[in-house]
């Protein structure tokens, strides 16, 4: 359960560079190059998700600053949350 | 073999070069206008190389209406189960049904003209149906488009602003009201059953059957534009709203030139002879701004196309 709330997480961040098309684009690339079906993606698979995504986009566009700004979003997903400190 | 001949049969770049095979023949082969050759001081011959020379022109822009119109089809093709894809099918259908309006008024203006050059008392049928031929294929391609536009905008969640449609119905009063009075002009002292008009119909039956469809054809058209431009402006994602923009645009240059030139060949009637001059330089002018807009749509297609190949 909680690998498919990832996977919905992806598309939502790609949601605001492809809009419509997200979750189109995050299913193929799960299935073309991970080789899985969408609601198996795991947190293991996400540095190389991140990888051919970055492939993909730059297809798209020539922004590399669009580009970073997406794969950064993504990279957060891989991180553990953090705490943040209690303010003193 | 047989699947590649239907292929071919099907394939719209296909129905174009058959299309412009036959207007090319037909404009050279078609007999002469010997009133406009005696008006120009023209041979035979130079008849048919002006006729091909304002001709060829129309070649290329049709071939941005072809290729835009596929490209649109191809992508809503490439989308096939998404939610959107219908909507983006009847897109490309209204689309194509302007593209091909394109070469089949040209073709049945040149045919008819031709002969009622030949057989004078068939000039009034061969203008009666031209004028409708205009009228009926952007018609149908309007109300497709618009259909079609209404969708995708509430599929955004947008909604026409007070002010924009304050301003729309503004806009139709002024191309009504122009259109009426340049319409009325070759209209004024005849009673409603008199024929002797340049459109050679009834005055009621114009009003019926010309001008109140051709208002609404064109409110309904300008409408879409709107939405569609609307619906590009609206949607999320940055690189599929940069690539939709292309669309959107494109879409409504080709509604918007397409609507200029209908009201331009309207508000002069058809004589049944080409014009030259001015006239052919203002309708010269507005189908390259449609050639424009189908690139643009051919644009947006491909980068939208794009999105879901990769």
């Amino acid at each position: 359960m909680a690998e498919i709330v990832l996977y919905d997480r992806v598309v939502r961040i790609t949601h605001v560079y492809l809009g419509p098309a997200a979750d189109r684009f995050i299913a193929r690339q799960v299935q073309n190059h991970l080789h899985k079906e969408p609601q198996d993606l795991s947190k293991a698979d996400l540095r190389k998700l991140i990888d051919w995504i970055r492939v993909a986009v730059s297809l798209l566009t020539e922004d590399s600053q669009l580009i970073e700004e997406y794969t950064l979003q993504l990279e957060r997903l891989i991180k553990p949350a953090t705490k943040k400190p209690r303010d003193q | 073999m047989y699947s590649i001949e239907v292929k071919i049969l099907k394939n719209p770049l296909a129905h174009y070069v058959a299309f412009i095979v036959v207007y090319l023949v037909l404009t050279l082969e078609l007999p002469t206008n010997h009133t406009a050759m005696r008006s120009y001081g023209l041979t035979p011959l130079r008849y048919h190389l002006l006729f091909l020379l304002v001709a060829l022109p129309f070649v290329g822009i049709w071939f941005a209406a072809f290729y835009g119109y596929v490209r649109l089809r191809k992508y809503a093709v490439a989308i096939g189960g998404a939610q959107e894809s219908r909507d983006f099918q009847l897109l490309a259908t209204g689309s194509g049904w302007l593209a091909y309006g394109l070469p089949i008024a040209a073709l049945s203006s040149i045919t008819l003209n031709s002969i009622a050059n030949q057989v004078a008392h068939f000039h009034p049928l061969a203008v009666i149906i031209n004028n409708y031929i205009s009228l009926v294929l952007p018609l149908v391609a309007f109300t497709i488009l618009g259909t079609s536009a209404r969708r995708l905008a509430s599929r955004s969640q947008a909604q026409l602003s007070l002010g924009a449609g304050r301003c729309l119905v503004l806009i139709f009063a002024l191309l009504g009201v122009f259109y009426c009075y340049f319409t009325f002009r070759h209209l004024s002292g005849l009673s409603l059953t008199a024929i002797d008009n340049p459109y050679f119909l009834p005055v009621w039956l114009v009003v019926v059957s010309i001008v109140i469809p051709y208002l609404y054809a064109w409110s309904i058209g300008l409408l879409a534009a709107y939405e569609i431009v609307l619906f590009a402006k609206k949607s999320q994602g940055v690189l599929y709203t940069q690539a939709l923009r292309y669309l959107g645009f494109g879409i409504a240059t080709v509604i918007v030139s397409s609507v200029a030139l209908q009201y331009l060949s309207s508000i002069i009637p058809r004589s049944g002879s080409s014009h030259l001059g001015y006239y052919l330089l203002c309708i010269f002018t507005i189908e390259l701004l449609s050639a424009g807009g189908y690139g643009l749509i051919a644009q947006g297609a491909l980068r939208l196309r794009r999105i879901e190949e990769v």
